[in-house]
């Protein structure tokens, strides 16, 4: 087939190899016998590999990455040297996620104004509740936010405490809430369960969870005080007088939840650390056709950074030692940092190339 | 018999599983089910057509409660070339009510419902349990007949009066059990898949369906050097995109599964289907392609074979269908399990129901009528002449070329067949071919 200019931007592998969770054994279910591969003239796993886990190494042999296995057997039977991939079933298992209940969204409204800026305890607990909502049912958490390019900070936060997916729509935070929640309703059109906080940093009307359940046809609870992750999900509610009323909810459903019901989880060092570096990719809007989406501009995906395996050349040195301190880099001087003074443009050119150099922009 | 942990193993929670495990245990068998995963249909891809009817018996009205997606009303067969397509289809309204005919589904979610019914009927159903090998009888007399399964767990092993392997297409089982020859990579072909989603509205206005009914659309043509076809599917808010590849070229082309992939949404009979879709999931599965002359031995001494496992999967071209094999084959092993039980004699001997009923019904009736079908339509002429020569032919038939006149057709036959490189003694041949196994 002839190559074609592409009409939309090619998913990437890692994106791709995204929609996959495994759970991992602890054992290889496959093993590669290196020796035999060193006289391997076809390489065919390599090619055929659907999961791209075949990596040849530059002595010759293949290198094996079994954590995000498939469990296909392709490799196997395309390996013609008897014996070189040996192949039990794996003791661990791979989850595919399915659209119906795919995902958990949480929204979060980011306030940029220097007097009130960031996002309400109300928001925050939203993410937390959605993350322990998609840990109790096995779904991943997509986190949205309508504003600028500040408010990728607070998707960053949510990617970082463990959301998996993160858009932000590109439009200004400044419209009405039935706006705001017609912006929102195609991103969060296919999640099970929608949360929301109660209010914004900027003490809003509260109303946007209302309008996105409006317009998704959705049951709502709202001002919810109390979650318990059973299934049906059980909820309490405020009522006025100091009364409580308890909910059971079942199918897709739009929450909003007050600041008191959780804190959100600290996230991790490491974790923290590589949301800030995270991968902006553009944000392919869903089709004019659902809704009144007029309101919807371009937005983004957030993403954790996730480089594929790569091979690194065996470690030069006499002893043991010097190869291990030549792996680690324990005694080389550390990497000078760079101050470059130049034009915006130029300035971006360096930065890109030496993210190159640092292999940050292998795909 | 009755110092054995259960009356019937079985190993895997597919449908073939599930359907055996229902047969058993309705007949008050002690029915263990075995699955791998952390549910029955989790470890499943699949992007296909369903064709349920063989449930009739087991589950009467079964669509009134089967988790399917849509059921498939419009069936479209489509030749591409780079620049051209070709469709021929196919819409039935009747298709839209019952008893219906295909219909696509998640396949997570029905096997799990088929699993809710095994265990309905009384099987005991455990997941996250692997089976790593099988259990012999050593003494001479009972001929290493298989007694039982070792599996991961802590004291893991189970006896059983008879194991039903239902452990999919690489089956680790039967190959244990020496059913199966070496196996070869030119016998399978590799599914790769994506899904993607999109809202209900759209799908039914790019697919032209309306409510539950779908589309299965088969394309060949589309799969570059590859040697395979390619196939889109529409669930309810999602749509199925993949290909099929012949694992010995995919090997030999250096060209990457999802690449292929990639190039077929781009085509321009494709990508006004696909366009704007958000990936879901990205997947991949061997798919036992060669029929009748991959088939393993189905009986062993204690031991039945069934579904993907004993290669019961129809890849026929026209017909592509391996869901209700598992579950015919799963049913007849049941079957055979509790006869044999009942008779005392679950030896190689004792089990021979299962190979009759196979033989006797569709499920190698089928196999044999089309036994040289796989072979025709995976041949480079298939893929490569043949839709290049046809598509040819219908760009001349409605091409206005004035001031000339129209040739005529038989003309532009024989002109289009030269210019695709088609041998007229190869064509007979497949035509042949082609009638002794469709025909």
């Amino acid at each position: 087939m002839t190559e074609r200019d592409p009409l939309w931007p090619e998913t990437s592998f890692g994106d791709r190899m995204d929609t996959v969770e495994f759970k991992v054994s602890e054992k290889p279910h496959i093993v590669v016998d290196g020796k035999v591969c060193a006289d391997c003239s076809t390489l065919a796993c390599i090619v055929a590999c659907p999961a791209d886990l075949f990596v040849p190494t530059s002595d010759g042999g293949i290198l094996f990455n079994y954590e995000q296995c498939f469990e296909c057997g392709t490799c196997y039977l395309v390996c013609n040297n008897e014996g070189a991939i040996s192949w039990s079933y794996p003791e661990g298992w791979i989850r595919r996620r399915l659209p119906e209940h795919l995902m958990i969204a949480v929204c979060i409204k980011w306030i940029g104004d220097a007097a009130v800026s960031g996002v309400s305890a109300a928001d925050e607990a939203a993410v937390e509740m959605a993350l322990r909502h998609g840990e109790s049912s096995g779904s991943s958490v997509l986190a949205v936010t309508v504003g600028g390019p500040a408010a990728d900070r607070c998707l960053r936060d949510a990617l970082a405490c463990g959301v998996k997916t993160a858009v932000r729509i590109d439009a200004s935070a400044e419209m009405d809430s039935a706006a705001v929640a017609a912006a929102l309703s195609p991103v969060v059109a296919h999640s099970t369960a929608v949360w929301c906080g109660d209010y914004s940093a900027d003490r809003g009307s509260g109303s946007v969870p209302a309008f996105l359940a409006a317009l998704l046809e959705r049951q709502q609870a709202l001002g919810v005080v109390g979650v318990e992750f059973i299934d049906p999900l059980r909820v309490t509610r405020r009522l006025d007088g100091g009364r409580r009323e308890v909910l059971r909810v079942t199918g897709p459903c739009v929450l909003s939840v007050e600041g008191s019901v959780a804190r959100l989880r600290r996230a991790s060092l490491r974790a923290a650390v590589a949301a800030q570096t995270a991968d902006v990719l553009p944000y392919g809007r869903p089709p004019a056709s659902t809704g009144s989406t007029s309101g919807v501009m371009s937005g983004v995906v957030v993403r954790p950074y996730r480089p594929r395996a790569r091979v690194l050349a065996a470690p030069a040195g006499a002893t043991a030692l010097d190869r291990l301190r030549a792996l680690t880099d324990a005694s080389a001087a550390p990497q000078p940092g760079e101050t470059v003074e130049a034009s915006p443009p130029d300035a971006a050119r360096r930065i890109i190339e030496v993210l190159d150099d640092w292999g940050y922009l292998a795909e | 018999m009755t110092d054995t942990d259960y009356d019937v193993v079985i190993v895997g929670a597919g449908p073939a599983g599930s359907c055996a495990a229902i047969e058993a245990a309705r007949a008050g068998l002690r029915t263990l089910l075995l699955e791998r995963g952390p549910f029955a249909g989790s470890k499943n891809m699949y992007g296909g057509v369903v064709y349920p009817r063989i449930l009739d018996d087991l589950i009467p009205e079964w669509w009134e409660e089967a988790p399917i997606q849509r059921w498939v009303t419009r069936r479209s067969t489509m030749l591409l070339t780079d620049n051209q397509s070709l469709s021929l289809d196919f819409r039935n309204d009747a298709w839209a009510a019952p008893p219906y005919n295909g219909a696509t589904a998640y396949r997570p979610e029905f096997d799990r419902w088929l699993a809710d019914h095994a265990v309905a009927a009384g099987a005991t159903l455990l997941c996250d349990t692997t089976v790593t090998g099988l259990l012999r009888d050593s003494s001479r007399r009972s001929g290493g007949r298989v007694t039982g399964v070792r599996t991961d767990r802590p004291d893991g092993d189970v006896t059983a009066s008879v194991v039903i392997a239902c452990d999919g297409v690489n089956s680790f089982v039967a190959k244990e059990a020496g059913l199966y020859g070496t196996p070869n990579a030119k016998n399978f072909t590799l599914g790769v898949k994506e899904t993607l989603s999109l809202p209900k509205q759209v799908i039914d206005e790019r697919f032209g369906v309306r409510g539950r009914e779908g589309v299965d659309i088969e394309i060949i043509g589309c799969t570059g050097g590859v040697n395979g076809g390619g196939f889109v599917y529409t669930n309810l808010e999602t749509i199925a995109v993949g290909v099929v590849l012949k694992l010995t070229k995919l090997a030999a082309q250096k060209t990457r599964p999802e690449e292929i992939i990639a190039a077929m949404k781009r085509h321009s009979a494709i990508a006004p289907l696909v366009e704007g879709g958000e990936l879901h999931e990205y997947s991949a599965h061997l798919i036992p392609e060669a029929g009748l002359s991959m088939m393993p031995e189905m009986t062993g001494n204690g031991l039945l074979v069934a579904g993907d496992a004993a290669a019961l999967c129809l890849a026929a071209g026209i017909w592509l269908e391996g869901v209700n094999f598992a579950i015919a084959s799963g049913m007849y092993a049941g079957q055979t399990a509790v006869e044999a039980i009942a008779d005392g004699d679950v030896s190689q001997r004792g089990l021979r129901g299962y190979a009759r009923r196979l033989s006797d019904t569709f499920v190698l009736r089928d196999h044999r009528k089309l036994r040289r079908a796989p072979q025709l339509v995976l041949s480079d002429r298939v893929q490569h002449l043949y839709p290049s020569m046809i598509t040819g032919i219908a760009e001349r038939m409605f091409r206005v070329d004035n001031p000339l006149a129209k040739p005529g057709l038989r003309r532009i036959f024989h002109e289009e067949r030269k210019r695709a490189g088609v041998h007229l003694r190869g064509l007979v041949r497949d035509g042949h071919d082609a009638f002794r196994s469709f025909g």
